[in-house]
């Protein structure tokens, strides 16, 4: 519509193009020589390009390979390392191998690789090239456009929210010292009194106490783990660690390298029935002399023949797995009942409280003083944080919040395909690690390819390996002017021939 | 547990003879179609045709030759076999058509066990027409479990069976299929998830009345037996069929492989003696996984063994669906490049790998063979098999450890050369050899003649009008002697030629010793001389061709990085006609 114009032009630079490269692609040898090389090919004698040899120029594109490097021969295969050059008039020449030239397949689209066959053989198809690359590149362009305007509004978004949060940022760094000085006296306050208690309950030597101490202060140390904002080092360390074996921790290895053994089965040293995966027709192999069945769990054996464990019962504690592992996740929380018999308990238990109160607002001040620190340095993605998007693929609906974490959902279920790990600003890939574990597989992960578009739209999902996801966002958030230049110089470069 | 043994025992001077004595009671080996000689890319499971699509066009980017595409289970709809998951594969025709485009083909795997799902075609028919493995009451068919969920197995013992399989694979029954297809028969033993030991229950019945225990290991073949006459029904071309389970017998029914093999350095190593059993018991055309099917091989792993895979009679990589994607050029550089040379080093050798098959076909003697084949007479290669030979004239040596970068060879009586550098080793003799992960030792052996071609292509069907290249390697006496089988490369009875190559007395000859009219027009247009003199003595050597009375001086070149190797540069003789070049 708009373009018709100049497609006309289009045209018409091509043919006067044709006219001019016509006379020197006429001879056997310049035959497959890049326009750039065609000096080095006019010589009485033709030097290999790597040095190693120089012959008469008759043995140029003789159909044999003289030199190693296969520069004698541009225009041939007879070198299986030489390299074919087609100029494709009237669209972008092309470099291809040797082994293309003259095996009966239209590679380049004027037809010159194919040069010994009839010309029917291989229609000149570059100026339909063209005028589809140059569709594309003008819809491409035009998607830019669209993308760059609608970047400067998230930006503009972005910077609110950015700005609201330095606000807020300032604020907590202001009331972080008295906070933390309070958390410091109540501590003191509590190991004195608790000193007191302890007095009182040693004369009466209260193992139950004791157990109930102990209890405690685990509690404590978990709610400092994975209770907060979720962001510091410490939380992520816990939830990777908890993730990766998706039992109640009791179950796992004492260390970390003989709980990453347990994947493969051998040095986990508990019951096989708490070793991820869980079991289905394979377990029983390792004892009973029988094969581990290696495949996919649907494929396992009807339940109840021939003394294996069936596949319904394999995938049902699978699932009843994930589901306890997401359980555990949300909500992990206990409140503590406290002993209060005698006063100094009483106000023990009072100060308790109190320190945890303070103890959450440090933790609460101090996710605001980092809250920025987690934004991408790209204020438009600021305005998608943790924003969600969905993508239904055949029987799947995919979701990904970014910088948040990853879902495949059917009917009810949802499979974690991963956290939020890393965004790189470079290849503009955000990667989603550490999802639910497949069965007989790895941990599944996703990765999201940010492309530019006018609005932010999830596409098709793809598994090029099991449980290795692999997807795009097309958004404005990636549009940027150089390389919206670069398309505008190119469909400027076509317009111009 | 049933039946009589039958013994026999054959007597033949040597292990040739007695090959094929084997051969003449239990069949020649197939003469298979030379795409299938060709490099195979497989995956549990190419996805969709988006997949598929991918993966050609992966090859081409990365300028790796291949032949052959192949689809697993997962491209059927529900596991019903003849049919595809149009979701999926939503038009298999036009799919083909993109592979046949580019002189490629494709195959899909057939299993004999059957979805027992009424709306089956296969089930329902089988069912009316009484065409399943009977239980054991005789009343009612087999059931089982296998990939599809329950399932009845067909009866190849029945004739009805076999006929009705045989027309399944017609153009208009098997929707979706076009002349490129072929087929891959697994899970034949038969497997059954539920069964004992995996497989069918002994007293189940065949036709008959004859009881699974009987006929347990003719199973499989008869699978391979009824889909390789359905192929040979739609087309005049040879059939292609890979099985798993096979017999005695098997091989005039295609191709075996070994089974599900592990990505582990072992298993690798250990594919080689497999294989050459497979040789000697008469099944020359088997091959094992490439990469390993279970398991992630690392680069180095996956190269050794595209390294050796490449020399295997049938060269396929694969691997399981749970396994990391592992086509490749998937490993950067300089992985990708080293396995471009492995496979391409196995299409330079295409016209000596089809001799061989035809030598195999018409003879018996196995493609891989193991070192006292050829030197029966040599009591240390007796029960050698971590080398082995390729045919009569290439020498291969595995590299089949990680990190390795020497190997030691054992180099039987003769002259070897590298075929590389043609460095040359007199035998006998055991040398340690340099093995960096770019070098594959493989020798030429001396007194021999070995046609190849040496110019890169795509695929072996696109390589028909290239020209040869000859390497003559002589012996200590300076003689060499060898020959090449040509046909179309795919008609079940292609017209052919048959011509032997000698060098005696500084005359290379080429004479035609069987015609029965096939047209080939392809010259060579290179004669590589190994063993012939020093840089001086070639330097100072002349030659003409001479051909239907006409003589032509030919150009030559002396090579090599040594300097002692004689090229004669575009001879331009007929592949095929009665020629001679002589050498002063």
């Amino acid at each position: 519509m708009v373009c018709f114009t100049t497609i006309q032009f289009l045209l018409l630079a091509v043919s006067h193009c044709a006219a001019v490269l016509g006379k020197e692609a006429g001879s056997v040898r310049a035959r497959g020589v890049a326009p750039n090389d065609l000096a080095l090919y006019s010589g009485s004698s033709f030097k290999c390009r790597d040095g190693s040899l120089e012959i008469e120029s008759s043995k140029v594109n003789d159909d044999y390979c003289d030199c190693e490097d296969g520069s004698d021969e541009p225009g041939t295969s007879a070198c299986s390392v030489g390299k074919f050059y087609c100029i494709n008039k009237g669209f972008e020449s092309k470099t291809l191998p040797s082994s293309r030239v003259n095996d009966g397949i239209c590679d380049c689209c004027d037809g010159s690789d194919e040069w010994k066959a009839p010309a029917a053989r291989c229609e000149d198809t570059c100026l339909s090239e063209a005028r589809e690359k140059y569709q594309d590149q003008i819809n491409k362009l035009d998607v830019f456009r669209r993308g760059i305007e609608a970047r400067r509004k998230l930006e503009e978004e972005g910077a609110k929210v950015i700005a609201q949060k330095e606000s807020e940022k300032t604020e907590a760094r202001s009331k972080m010292s008295e906070a933390e000085q309070s958390v410091a006296e109540l501590k003191v306050k509590v190991e004195q009194l608790q000193a007191v208690v302890d007095a009182q309950s040693s004369t009466a030597s209260n193992d139950d106490s004791e157990k109930a101490k102990a209890g405690e202060e685990e509690e404590e140390g978990a709610a400092q783990g994975g209770g907060g904002g979720g962001n510091d080092n410490t939380a992520q360390g816990g939830e990777e660690e908890q993730e990766s074996f998706p039992y109640p921790k009791e179950y796992a290895a004492p260390d970390a390298a003989a709980a990453e053994g347990d994947e493969e089965g051998e040095k986990f040293p508990y019951p096989k029935e708490y070793a991820a995966p869980p079991s289905g027709g394979g377990e029983s192999g390792e004892e009973g002399g029988e094969e581990q069945f290696p495949y996919p769990k649907e494929y396992a054996a009807p339940p109840a023949d021939a003394g294996r464990e069936g596949e319904g019962s394999a995938a049902a504690s699978e699932q009843a797995a994930e589901n306890e592992q997401e359980e555990r996740n949300s909500g992990e929380d206990a409140s503590q009942e406290e002993d209060t018999t005698t006063p100094e308990m009483k106000e023990l238990a009072e100060a308790k409280q109190k320190l945890r109160d303070a103890e959450s607002e440090v933790r609460s001040l101090k996710s605001k003083v980092e809250a920025t620190d987690k934004y991408p340095s790209n204020a438009a993605l600021v305005a998608l944080y943790e924003k969600c998007f969905e993508k239904t693929v055949r029987q799947y609906t995919y979701e990904v919040c970014l910088f948040k974490d990853s879902y495949q959902k059917e009917g009810s279920s949802r499979t974690r395909l991963g956290n939020y790990d890393s965004y790189d600003e470079e290849t503009k890939k955000m990667s989603f690690k550490n999802g639910q574990v497949c069965w007989n597989g790895p941990a599944r992960s996703l990765t999201v390819a940010l492309e530019c578009g006018a609005e932010t739209v999830l596409g098709n999902v793809d598994e090029p390996s099991k449980c290795v996801y692999e997807t795009t966002l097309k958004t404005p958030v990636v549009c940027n002017h150089d390389e919206a230049k670069k398309l505008e110089e190119i469909v400027k470069a076509i317009q111009q021939g | 547990e049933s039946g009589t043994i039958d013994l026999f025992v054959m007597l033949g001077e040597d292990p040739k003879a007695v090959a094929k004595e084997y051969a003449l009671l239990t069949g020649f080996q197939a003469l298979p179609q030379e795409f299938s000689l060709g490099y195979h890319q497989c995956r549990w499971n190419y996805k969709d045709e988006a997949d598929v699509k991918q993966v050609d066009e992966g090859f081409d980017t990365h300028d790796i030759p291949y032949d052959t595409l192949w689809l697993d289970i997962e491209h059927t709809d529900g596991k019903k076999y003849f049919t595809w998951d149009r979701s999926l594969f939503p038009n298999p025709v036009q799919m083909q058509e993109g592979l046949k485009a580019k002189g490629r083909k494709m195959v899909t795997i057939i299993d004999p066990h059957i979805k027992r799902d009424n709306g089956y075609h296969v089930h329902k028919d089988a069912e009316a027409q009484g065409l399943y493995v009977k239980d054991g009451s005789g009343s009612k068919p087999y059931e089982g479990w296998c990939w599809p969920g329950s399932v009845s197995y067909l009866d190849f013992f029945n004739p009805n069976t076999l006929q009705y399989w045989a027309d399944k694979f017609s153009f208009d029954q098997y929707e979706g299929s076009t002349d490129i297809l072929y087929t891959w028969n697994d899970m034949n033993e038969p497997s059954v998830f539920n069964g004992p030991e995996v497989t069918m229950k002994k007293q189940a019945l065949h036709y008959g009345d004859v009881e699974h225990r009987d006929v347990h290991n003719l199973y499989g073949m008869q699978v391979a037996k009824g889909t390789w006459h359905g192929q040979a029904k739609r087309l005049s071309k040879r059939p292609f069929v890979l099985t798993r389970s096979f017999f005695a017998g098997s091989q005039r029914f295609g191709a075996m492989w070994t089974g599900d093999n592990k990505a582990e350095w072992g298993h690798l190593r250990d594919s080689v003696p497999m294989l050459l059993s497979m040789g000697i018991c008469g099944f020359p055309f088997a091959g094992a996984d490439v990469g390993g099917f279970f398991g992630d091989p690392n680069q180095e792993l996956l190269l050794r063994w595209y390294q050796v895979g490449a020399f295997y009679p049938f060269f396929r990589g694969h691997g399981h669906i749970d396994t990391k994607r592992r086509e490749p050029w998937l490993f950067g550089e300089p992985w990708t490049s080293l396995i471009r040379e492995a496979i391409r080093t196995r299409y330079r050798l295409l016209p000596y790998v089809y001799t061989l098959f035809y030598e195999a076909a018409t003879e018996g003697v196995p493609v891989m063979r193991p070192l006292y084949f050829e030197f029966p007479g040599d009591k240390t290669v007796a029960a050698k098999d971590d080398e082995f030979m390729f045919g009569d004239s290439v020498l291969v040596k595995p590299v089949v450890e990680e990190g390795a970068t020497t190997a030691s060879v054992y180099f039987p009586q003769g002259q070897w050369y590298d075929w590389q550098t043609f460095h040359k080793f007199e035998g006998p003799r055991t040398a340690t050899v340099k093995a960096p992960l770019e070098k594959i030792p493989i020798y030429f052996r001396g007194g021999r003649i070995v046609p190849t071609k040496e110019r890169a292509r795509r695929n072996s069907l696109v390589m028909k009008k290239d020209p040869y290249t000859l390497y003559v390697v002589l012996d200590a006496g300076k003689t060499a002697s060898g020959s090449i089988y040509l046909d179309d490369g795919e008609s079940m009875n292609s017209k052919l030629k048959r011509v032997e190559f000698s060098f005696a007395k500084m005359v290379l000859t080429a004479q035609t010793v069987q015609d029965t009219g096939f047209e080939v027009a392809n010259v060579i247009e290179r004669v590589v001389i190994v063993g012939l003199g020093s840089t001086e003595q070639l330097s100072a050597m002349s030659a003409v061709s001479v051909s239907g009375g006409q003589k032509t001086a030919m150009s030559l070149v002396v090579s090599g990085p040594n300097r002692d190797v004689l090229i004669v540069r575009k001879p331009d003789v007929p592949i095929a006609g009665e020629w001679e070049i002589k050498f002063n």
